[in-house]
């Protein structure tokens, strides 16, 4: 049978070649280079010298363990606390609307380190609850150590564990309570059935709260807490520079370490069974009052949680004089006039890298996912893993690993050194963002209907029209959908930001936030940015679900998207 | 669908926008606080209407490397910064161009003991810095401490937990500070002196400002600042104060031309604005504070009553500071803080919380066998792991992957020998204890 194709014969073959001069040049290339730099001394023979040095520091080897420790305690901590209020949301049958099921993802859209900050204003010793516990004990965050950064990731990564979590069992929550009226107990329905089908769902969020963790490098830093291997690879080389070879196999070993753990995951991962079309259908007709009660108490809980947390930076948003009181003595609103009129630099900024990066990411993403759709079936699997295992590379790693490659090379036209340009932070973003861009796209190619362009195709419509009056319209949603993914991931991408940022004024605004908090008269202006930011992305989400509602009756089937084990089809 | 082109087109305009800017721009390298620098855009960007200043903001502890990576042309057009160790450096590095005649003749070379500018004018003092101590007075009220005088003053056991600090790698100002009290304590006392003042700090933060941020929201009760960021929370209305501590220090702020300017023209502009009558003023503003070198200035309406003046702190300059000594010791003194305090801090807070409960401990009941094991693990924990003649800092620094690899190597001798102090000081404590307790 012929097959009818928009593109031409050959386009495909120079777009596959772009894609993959992409993948060299951005990804491969520069951590080659850096694994080389990491084993080989100056004259560029074998050597394992700086291993050597490397185990030999007791340093190094504690940091990598404390980052290991941590990583995984925050993963540990967050399902544990995941796991009863999924089983309530199991057991009562409830449905969270799907605004809800997106404010899960939220952690991936806000940088944790506002949290630290948050909390270092409610809890430290300069205001609010820990000035009044100071008589009893301190609270303050900077005592904590590591088990403190473990309970800030944890609070932060939360709300994923438990959407990813609740998401994967709820498919069969109707059948679990036919199940029990026929005389199962429910302790065994939990082991037999919840477990069972929630274990790719646990281990998704997981796996993600490990490897956001183990990257972090600004929430370790606004805690003081150094001795991880994010903030001693970014000590190194803001100390000695780029060049420096312990660095390079601090980023190796961080690679290593989240690629391993993306392996070992990708199992649990890869072993959802639910139906995750069927999920709408499933859906009870009314809650009764007792289901209602029991959602409105889990919903009113956490957010009461959630505001007390945040409390410290909306408290200091609005504080103009806040000095070891209780509470603030004066209140103002000058916070926020002046991050509006002074970080408008900031905001334009995100705008330009990160769209740029989402930009990229679509087409890139576009391409592969063309690429895994058409290809061998015995490759589809593999390419598919492959691209979700971008994921783990993390961005501290990825940021040393452009600054050795690019070190010293200068833009051809402007005649500047490309690492002193803002080039590279948006490559950098592209990378980190590729992962998601791919779902999302596959997504989109899946609701191209190809019986409509073969029909175009045989009914003589050229290929411009096609593409213009079939292939955008339908795949634009996804496209969009693809696009604020990417651009809201590398929004807050502070691990290479932090590394590869040329300037102050040429800062996103994760990072002018995290500079902001850091300024000497207080945490005002930060604040204010940060509590701007947050209410930004909560309403570009709900303004996007309403859309999705709108124009596109399958919304339910949005949270497919962020969830790689799930199947596409 | 028109949406998603709209939105394209948006960014592609946005992204092009970004290219066509460049063109008049004035750079300014400089580690100074967003509220400074941002005074000063807006002011010279209304007087001077052909140009338009960007800042980058980074550590000036890392301003040679930042600016050797670039090559000529395309380097920033001004640098302006506080630590005279910074100006050494690029002067060695052959990185400031002369500025000849530009600058404002009001402005004396000399003030007290102090040259305000280079002899040789590669760069012009812009204003004065001083380093203290500031605390926050509800804070240390609440808690009745008393406020420090002196440097030594932050090792008393009644400072313990209350002082925060950051990284002598990460900030020019603790460097400076660092710098001061090795140079005038001496090598081996001022290491002490150093490692005791962190086994007091409740945190070691990881940038300069937060270290006043900290004591304004009094969240810690004290900490060493550069004086205009403490003057400028005190004039913000925050209850804070802040005193010249012995061994003091006052430097002049810094500013010179970059040589291989990207736009050496408006770089000039930019200098001559901020030693203008207009840009003196500017210092003077609340959320400024600092402390202009144009004497007339002082005289004007709208200085705060107590507004620190300009003889009095130049009289208490310390004379003993040498530059050049900092300077080739600069990354060294500030890879062996990290090593020291920075990587170590819970360890080195956990034994100065034992030793300090020992020596209370010793003054209720004196006994001179447990005294004498406290002063020897006070001199293992509170030692400098090399001598002032070492040569990673007596020598010229490369920056080649080998000679990194080999102070890598150091760094990993001394994190095991730090190890191993502690451990023997922690038993040295414990033997004392126990002899305290099994005392009749």
């Amino acid at each position: 049978m012929k097959r009818y194709s928009v593109l031409h014969a050959g386009t495909p073959k120079i777009l596959f070649a772009l894609l993959a001069a992409y993948l060299i040049v951005f990804f491969l290339l520069p951590v080659g280079k850096m694994l080389f730099a990491g084993i080989t001394g100056e004259d560029g023979h074998l050597a394992s010298g700086s291993i050597g040095i490397f185990i030999d520091n007791p340093l190094y080897i504690e940091s990598l363990l404390n980052s290991i420790a941590t990583a995984l305690g925050a993963a540990l901590l967050a399902a544990l606390a995941a796991l009863p209020i999924a089983i309530t949301v199991w057991r009562f049958g409830l449905q969270p609307p799907l605004i809800l099921e997106l404010f899960g993802f939220l952690p991936l859209f806000v940088p944790p380190f506002m949290l630290s900050l948050s909390l270092q204003s409610l809890l430290g010793r300069g205001g609010a609850l820990g000035m009044l516990m100071q008589p009893i004990a301190d609270l303050d965050p900077a005592l904590w150590g590591l088990p403190g950064m473990v309970v800030i990731e944890a609070i932060h990564y939360f709300p994923l564990v438990l959407m990813t979590l609740v998401l994967n069992t709820t498919a069969f929550s109707r059948q679990a309570h036919e199940a029990a009226r026929l005389g199962n107990s429910w302790l065994r329905l939990i082991t037999r059935v919840f477990l069972p089908l929630g274990v790719p769902g646990l281990a998704f969020g997981m796996v993600i709260t490990f490897l956001k963790t183990l990257d972090d490098l600004a929430t370790p830093l606004s805690l003081g807490i150094t001795n991880l291997i994010a903030p001693q690879a970014f000590f190194r080389v803001s100390t000695y520079g780029s060049q420096d070879p312990l660095s390079s196999l601090m980023a190796m070993a961080m690679i290593v370490l989240s690629a391993a753990t993306w392996i070992f995951s990708a199992g649990f991962v890869q072993q959802g069974v639910a139906n995750w079309n069927a999920a709408p259908a499933t859906r009870p007709e009314r809650f009764n009052s007792r289901q209602r009660r029991i959602g409105v108490g889990c919903l009113l809980g956490l957010s009461t949680f959630y505001l007390l947390c945040y409390s410290g930076m909306i408290l200091t948003s609005v504080a103009k004089i806040w000095s070891h009181t209780l509470l603030p003595e004066t209140l103002a609103l000058s916070h926020y006039l002046a991050a509006l009129r002074n970080e408008t630099g900031g905001f334009l900024n995100t705008l330009i890298y990160c769209g740029f990066a989402a930009l990229l990411d679509v087409v890139i993403g576009l391409l592969m996912a063309y690429a895994i759709e058409h290809a061998a079936p015995r490759w589809k699997k593999p390419l598919v893993w492959g691209a979700a295992g971008l994921l783990s590379v993390p961005g501290v790693a990825l940021a040393i690993a452009y600054l050795q490659f690019f070190h010293g090379m200068q833009l051809p036209v402007l005649g500047k050194p490309l690492d002193a340009t803002w080039f590279l932070l948006p490559m950098a973003f592209s990378i980190r963002g590729l992962p998601f861009a791919i779902r999302a796209c596959t997504f989109a190619l899946q609701s191209l209907p190809a019986s409509f362009v073969e029909a175009a195709c045989m009914s003589g419509a050229t290929r411009l029209a096609i593409v213009l009056r079939i292939v955008l319209p339908t795949m634009a949603f996804g496209l969009l959908m693809a696009l604020l993914i990417c651009f809201g991931i590398a929004a807050v991408d502070l691990s290479s930001a932090m590394l590869l940022v040329p300037s102050e004024t040429d800062a996103p605004i994760s990072y002018s936030i995290y500079l902001h908090m850091q300024t000497s008269t207080g945490r005002g202006t930060g604040s204010a940015l940060a509590v701007l930011t947050i209410g930004f992305v909560a309403l570009a989400m709900s303004l996007f679900v309403l859309a999705a509602r709108r124009n596109w009756s399958p919304a339910a089937s949005l949270r497919r998207l962020m969830f790689p084990g799930s199947a596409t089809k | 669908m028109r949406r998603l082109l709209r939105l394209i087109c948006l960014m592609l305009i946005l992204v092009a926008h970004a290219g066509s800017w460049s063109a008049d721009v004035v750079l300014v390298a400089s580690p100074f606080p967003k509220e400074l620098l941002s005074a000063y855009k807006k002011a010279f960007d209304e007087q001077s209407p052909a140009y338009r200043v960007e800042f980058v903001n980074f550590p000036a502890t890392n301003t040679v490397s930042y600016l050797r990576d670039r090559a000529p042309g395309s380097r920033p057009d001004v640098f302006w910064g506080s630590s005279p160790d910074t100006f050494r450096a690029l002067r060695r590095h052959d990185l400031l161009q002369s500025l000849e005649k530009l600058g404002n003749p009001d402005i004396p070379p000399v003030i007290g003991k102090l040259a305000i500018d280079d002899p040789e004018l590669f760069y012009r003092g812009q204003a004065l810095s001083g380093y203290g101590i500031m605390w926050n007075k509800r804070y240390l009220e609440s808690r009745g401490i008393p406020p420090p005088a002196a440097w030594s003053d932050l090792a008393g056991p009644k400072y313990f937990g209350h002082i925060v600090m950051s990284s002598a790698s990460r900030s020019s100002t603790t460097h400076l500070i660092v710098e001061s009290i090795l140079q005038g304590a001496g090598w081996d006392a001022g290491w002490a002196l150093i490692l005791q003042i962190a086994g007091n700090c409740a945190t070691i933060t990881e940038r300069s400002f937060d270290v006043p941020n900290n004591i304004t929201r009094g969240r810690f009760g004290l900490g060493p600042v550069v004086d205009f960021l403490a003057l400028s929370g005190k004039y913000s209305g925050f209850p804070v104060d802040f005193a010249y501590a012995w061994p003091s220090i006052i430097t002049p702020v810094g500013i010179g031309l970059i040589n291989g300017a990207h736009n050496p023209e408006g770089g000039r502009a930019f200098i001559a604005f901020t030693l203008s009558e207009a840009g003196q003023q500017l210092l003077l503003r609340p959320d400024i504070s600092r402390l202009p070198v144009l004497p007339r200035i002082y005289e004007t309406q709208g200085r705060p009553a107590d507004y620190p003046d300009l003889f009095d702190i130049t009289r208490s300059y310390l004379p003993t500071y040498a530059p050049d000594v900092s300077e080739f010791r600069y990354q060294m003194v500030g890879a062996l803080f990290d090593q020291l305090v920075t990587f170590r801090h819970r360890e080195l807070v956990a034994i100065s919380k034992t030793i300090h409960e020992l020596a209370a401990r010793l003054q209720r009941t004196p006994d001179a066998k447990a005294a004498a094991l406290l002063e020897r693990a006070r001199a293992l924990v509170y030692r400098a792991p090399i001598p002032e003649n070492d040569e990673l800092l007596t020598k010229k620094p490369l920056k080649t992957r080998d000679h990194i690899a080999a102070i890598a190597a150091r760094e990993g001798e001394w994190a095991r020998q730090g190890d191993r102090d502690l451990a023997t000081a922690r038993a040295w404590l414990a033997q004392a204890n126990q002899l305290l307790s099994t005392r009749p």
